[in-house]
């Protein structure tokens, strides 16, 4: 991806991350499964971004295997996509919004709205991708 | 909704669920709304009148003022009192309603909640879903209500697939267990997932639109769902009857799944995980450190890290060959498992002598009281003067004793092969398929090509495929045998097998085997384990012969058991995998967790022995302060037939 657009991107999230208290990470992935850019952020040293090719892809991997699986309970269900998945755990929160341009993993605390996010992200990021 | 409808649905509810349940296990079922003296009774052989009816409450109430007032615990969800031959059981529903069942100790009240709480959906809240379903974590449908036509399982089966998806979601990110998981389609559909707290069931609620509320559970359905467990697996009821259409449509799903979450597809999101191989490390030198282990055992670790054995072997592989951890995979001497071998540092501080002594004695202690039983466990060397040796010796013996009490890693392994296995007749039913479609399309054809070309590839998968579970069935039968050989230090083969008067028990008999010797102990006991321990000693030439006029019921278990290690040993010795075997060679995989005995059936064993029984006496004797082993021909003799502590009086 064009580094000029990855910076945007950079800047889109730091300002997400700045808003939003309870978000603990953020995995942007292609609709391909690949890695776009992942921003977490750590109790001490503030913001930072994974660059570890293992960990993105885990990240990915984990987006892409998650719309597919929801998609085999869908489609028992009815002839739907997955659009959003929503995941309240204990701990954590996470949702995974799908559109045709980008898959983003959202990681809060629990009842942080992950999946408000996530849907967001997808329809500001429209533009950029 | 208000306490009183809350009341009158629940009460309802109780009333449709009645007529589903065997009522002749049943003293009494009753319904209370405290503080509003609403009651309902159903299903009572007492009778009680209401203001016996009413006792139930106040013995709630008091209850819950102790528990919470004096005792400072939280409020109560369920109460349960059981006898010997019945169970009161009062839960809390919400809104202040409570259910209280009276009924036969064998009846599970858990069934009834079930059923409550799809009649509750189906008087309360027709409206608000278009379909409820109860899922048990095994996938099977535990009841669905649904406004159009839907079969119950390819609905379980949708909402287990949604399972692997929170559990990998879970695993990925540590979210600490998940409560539930909402799904939304790209039109309509809202799909709502609640777990109840111990995990083992799962809620699932559907509806149109794109208003979360609309799937939302409301609290009071929220406290009556959480009340129930399903612990009991396999509990669901299948249909006896093959419903052809259903087995169609279970198997394109199956076709569909297949593949999910393999071997390979773990292996590649975690193999060159950072974080993974930092705390593999991490585990490593704190193990070795703090117990100045040098020799680690890989099923240790793999248990300890939850990790797949391959990927794991990887994980080790790249540590070593990054120089991180410096040392080896190797061989146990004892066991032959595998094992980490550290290229231990010389140079251990005082501070770490100590805590390596601190460690070394409580080895000491902890073998002090396992004696007498574990007395044919070589001794342990004393800590000086060479300290390396000696640490070392000791960790040996504490790794045998980490052996014999973990099969886990042979569990796994078990797993590993079933799901091969499946994996397998699922490409070879593929294959079947493409050899049909290319008996039935013309030469020359495009389509037949194509064909031809997949009927290729698939071949050479099927043939990987077999190399991969010949390569763990070798690995299996030499871990069986080796398992099987040291748990024979704990545990003797019976001499006979008779029937007992419960059906599921037998008697059994262990004899000291030398000549005119009359030493002999019986117990009565299931007797799986000890069949298993019977066949195992003749194979591994302990036993002679397996004891003769056995009842029916061990000569069945005796010829399955004898069934599969035949088909495992032809399986381990083969190594032309192309020629000599067909699939029906690989079918017994599935199922080779029944050659192994669990720790807890071990341990149930041995306890069961130090209770043994003399012919003729009433009294309770400790097999092992009759009888010890021979550490060279490994038969347990009578104290009198042995020569030394640890030699017979023939060897």
């Amino acid at each position: 991806m064009d580094e000029q657009i990855k910076n945007e991107l950079r800047s889109i999230l730091e300002e997400v991350f700045q808003k939003n208290s309870q978000i603990k990470m953020i995995s942007l992935i292609t609709p391909e499964g690949l890695p776009i850019l992942t921003f977490n952020r750590e109790s001490e040293n503030g913001l930072s971004e994974i660059t570890d090719s293992g960990i993105l892809n885990r990240y990915a991997a984990l987006a892409g295997a998650s719309t597919t699986l929801g998609e085999r309970t869908l489609s028992t269900l009815s002839q739907e996509k997955v659009r959003l998945i929503h995941v309240q755990g204990k701990t954590k929160d996470i949702a995974i919004a799908v559109s045709p341009h980008l898959i983003s993993l959202v990681v809060t605390e629990p009842s942080g709205s992950p999946n408000l996010i996530a849907e967001k992200l997808n329809t500001e990021l429209k533009a950029k991708l | 909704m208000d306490p009183l409808q809350w009341y009158n649905i629940t009460k309802e509810a109780l009333i449709l669920a009645e007529s589903e349940l065997d009522t002749s296990q049943f003293e009494l079922m009753l319904l209370i709304q405290l503080d509003a003296e609403n009651q309902t009774i159903l299903t009572s052989k007492s009778q009680p009148d209401a203001e016996t009816a009413a006792l139930f409450g106040q013995a709630w109430n008091s209850l819950t003022n102790i528990l919470t007032n004096e005792l400072h615990l939280e409020a109560r969800n369920s109460l349960t009192i059981k006898s010997h031959n019945k169970i009161l059981t009062i839960y809390s529903l919400g809104f202040d309603v409570l259910l209280v069942i009276l009924s036969e100790a064998a009846v599970d009240s858990m069934d009834v909640l079930k059923i409550i709480l799809r009649f509750v959906f189906q008087i309360g809240y027709k409206k608000k879903y278009e379909i409820v379903g109860l899922v048990s974590s095994e996938g099977y449908p535990v009841w669905l209500n649904s406004v159009e036509e839907m079969d119950d399982f390819l609905f379980a089966i949708s909402i287990t697939s949604l399972l692997s998806l929170v559990e990998r979601i879970d695993y990925e990110v540590s979210a600490g267990g998940i409560g539930a998981c909402i799904l939304q389609g790209t039109e309509n559909l809202l799909l709502n997932v609640a777990f109840n707290p111990s995990q083992d069931l799962a809620l699932a609620v559907t509806q149109q639109g794109t208003d979360l509320d609309a799937v939302t559970l409301d609290p009071e359905l929220k406290t009556l769902y959480q009340k129930i467990v399903d612990p009991v697996v396999f509990s669901a009821i299948v249909p006896e009857i093959i419903d052809e259409d259903r087995e169609r449509m279970l198997e394109e799903i199956r076709q569909a799944f297949e593949g999910e979450t393999t071997e390979e597809e773990i292996q590649t999101l975690n193999v060159f995980d950072t974080e993974m191989l930092k705390s593999l490390e991490n585990e490593i030198k704190t193990v070795s450190k703090k117990y100045g282990a040098n020799e680690i055992s890989i099923g240790y670790l793999r248990k300890r890290m939850r990790l797949p054995a391959e990927v794991l072997s990887m994980a080790l592989q790249y540590l070593i060959g990054e120089g991180s951890i410096v040392g080896r995979i190797g061989t146990a001497r004892q066991s032959g498992r595998e094992i980490l071998v550290l290229d231990f540092s010389a140079d251990i501080s005082g501070e770490d002598k100590q805590n390596v002594k601190i460690v070394q004695d409580q080895i000491n202690e902890l073998f002090e009281p396992l004696n007498p039983y574990l007395s044919q466990l070589p001794e342990i060397k004393p800590l000086e003067p060479d300290v390396q040796e000696a640490i070392s010796e000791a960790l040996g013996e504490f790794q045998i004793m980490l052996t014999l009490a973990d099969t886990d890693p042979l569990y796994l392994l078990a797993n590993d092969l079933r799901i091969l296995g499946v994996q397998l007749a699922s490409s070879v039913k593929t294959l079947t398929l493409l050899k049909q479609q290319l008996s039935e399309t013309d030469q020359d054809d495009v389509l037949r090509n194509e064909l031809e070309r997949r009927h290729t590839n698939l071949d050479e998968k099927i043939l990987e495929q077999r190399l991969t579970i010949n390569g763990k069935v070798n690995k299996f039968y030499e871990d069986l045998f080796n398992f099987y050989r040291l748990l024979f230090r704990l545990l003797p083969p019976p001499i006979k097998f008779t029937r007992s008067r419960s059906k599921r028990k037998a008697t059994v008999t262990f004899k000291c085997p030398a000549h005119d010797c009359s030493t002999t102990v019986r117990i009565r006991d299931g007797p799986s384990s000890w069949v298993k321990l019977s066949v195992f000693a003749v194979h591994l030439g302990i036993q002679k012969d397996f004891p003769e006029k056995v009842p029916s019921r061990v000569n069945k278990i005796k010829k399955s058991l004898e069934n599969k290690i035949n088909k495992l040993t032809i399986l381990a010795q083969k190594t032309d995998t192309r020629i000599t075997l067909v699939i029906e060679d690989y079918l017994f995989i599935e199922n080779l967790d029944e050659l192994l005995i669990t720790n807890t059936q071990r341990d149930n064993a041995i306890n069961i022995l130090r209770r043994s029984r003399v012919p003729q006496s009433t009294d309770k004797v400790d097999f092992y302060s009759l009888f010890e082993q021979c550490s060279s021909c490994n038969r347990w003799y009578c104290k009198t037939h042995m020569s030394t502590a640890t030699k017979c009086i023939y060897c």
